[in-house]
């Protein structure tokens, strides 16, 4: 308990620093955030490579925890029970390597997302249960829940991943997009191609185009 | 300063932005192939993996199943006068504490009331608490359960009151099959040791357990009087229940 209480703090801290790094301009500690979207990749991927190896072993057991939270109808429970853990396993080698971070920390946003809303629903109503977030799973006893702790953790979660997919930059990672675009970057200032494409915010090239918009509307805001 | 300068450094940076647009060009296609391939890694990752998870959860439809049990896909046992007017149903498992606990309290309360032909008790004894031991004692404990009722139907009763006196604590190996294979002898079962130790109800094991989680069990013990369910209850909670539905 107490471990988790300080693993929840350090996420609240990183959640923060995720939201301020999204919201500032983005020339401000260009080798920081490329440290820090390293960081919230490893960690997404600590999280979610953990809550999956635990719940791989026992097939039967994740069913039982997808069905405990009395949501989806019992005809896809099973399916979920089975393709959830490796999902999870899925998106966390994605990220721990670096590779199709932005497709890996939608996936890993939308997963969050769920999270959040089947916790949020037990919560409201009454329901006592373990959520099974990392093995385990069913009723506890009333007031053995954990619900706020779970809850902060994965919006906590869901920020480090909306962060990604806004800025899915980061070192130490495979998607040759990084690299690339990024000493493009740090060579020189943004030509007027980019601002064109940047303009009409058509083109959905995921690694250089929603970087520069962001660039030049904080500068119009600024 | 010069003109001829200025020149030059203008083509030298519309090279540099040709360069630059072609790097671009190229690093898109690339992020598409790449986004592809992620994809598809995923779909066929999750995809394969799901079917061998359904594999080893489901069982063959040849395995064991235990004589001696009552209900859809031989659950239960019920114990008691057939013509007690209150079913008391009760799902436990073997390594939860909580239903040990419950055995304590409300055991002799159900003894009782069953003697005097006013309930009969439907165990429904389950499986899902294997991770807390490290030799899936859950699974073991229910399967030598099964043994007991399957080959000496009247030593269920006092195997599973054993069983639950001898509960290992959580997180430990759980207690040895020779141990099983003893107090089993001590319920006055016969020739169960190979049953016992080779698990022969393992996969019956799996389907009672997969039926109480459908049947909206999710945690133990969990107690319903004649299909209402009572959480946790006290020997008082249980009689009142019991009168109640005696109606």
């Amino acid at each position: 308990m107490r471990v988790e209480t300080l693993l929840t703090g350090g996420l609240v801290v990183l959640g923060v620093v995720a939201v301020a790094l999204a919201v500032t301009p983005r020339s401000r500690a260009a080798t920081g955030r490329l440290w820090f979207a390293t960081l919230a990749r490893l960690v997404l991927a600590g999280y979610l490579g953990v809550a999956g190896l635990l719940k791989l072993p026992h097939p039967a057991e994740s069913v039982r925890a997808v069905r405990a939270y009395r949501i989806l109808p019992e005809s896809i429970v099973p399916t979920i029970g089975y393709v959830l853990p490796l999902l999870e396993v899925a998106i966390a080698l994605l990220l721990l390597l670096g590779l199709g971070t932005r497709v890996a920390a939608v996936l890993s946003s939308l997963l969050m997302t769920a999270f959040i809303i089947g916790i949020a629903s037990v919560a409201s109503r009454g329901i006592s249960i373990d959520c099974g977030c990392f093995g385990g799973g069913g009723d506890v006893a009333e007031g053995a829940t954990h619900y706020t702790q779970e809850i902060i953790r994965d919006v906590c979660l869901l920020l480090l991943g909306l962060l990604l997919v806004y800025r899915p930059w980061s070192r130490l990672s495979l998607d040759p997009s990084a690299s690339d675009d990024l000493d493009l970057d740090e060579d020189e200032a943004p030509d007027a191609t980019d601002r064109q494409a940047d303009a009409t915010g058509s083109t959905p090239t995921p690694a250089f185009d929603g970087d520069h918009r962001t660039t030049s509307t904080q500068e119009k805001q600024s | 300063m010069t003109s001829g300068k200025a020149s030059r450094d203008q083509r030298a940076a519309k090279v540099k932005a040709q360069q630059a647009a072609m790097r671009k060009a190229e690093s898109r296609r690339r992020n598409g192939i790449i986004a592809g391939a992620v994809v598809a890694v995923l779909v066929v990752v999750v995809g394969i993996g799901a079917i061998v998870q359904a594999g080893r959860n489901s069982t063959s439809s040849s395995s064991a199943t235990p004589s001696n049990f009552s209900g859809d896909g031989s659950t239960s046992v019920v114990l008691g006068k057939e013509s007690a007017p209150v079913t008391v149903t009760v799902f436990e498992d073997f390594q939860c504490p909580i239903c040990q606990q419950f055995e304590q309290n409300v055991g002799p309360t159900m003894q009782q009331l069953r003697d005097a032909g006013t309930i009969k008790v439907e165990y429904r004894s389950i499986a899902f608490l294997d991770r807390m031991s490290t030799t899936s004692y859950s699974t073991r404990a229910l399967n030598a359960a099964a043994c007991v009722r399957d080959s000496s139907p009247d030593s269920f009763d006092k195997f599973h009151a054993l069983l639950f006196e001898n509960q290992p604590p959580e997180n430990t190996a759980g207690l040895p099959d020779s141990k099983l294979i003893d107090l089993a002898k001590e319920a006055g079962a016969t020739s169960v040791d190979s049953c016992i130790k080779d698990q022969k109800f393992k996969d019956w094991t799996v389907k009672v357990t997969d039926a109480a989680s459908k049947d909206g069990v999710n945690g133990t013990p969990t107690v319903r009087v004649n299909g209402t369910e009572l959480v946790n209850p006290s020997a008082d909670q249980l009689k009142q229940a019991v009168e109640k539905a005696k109606g």
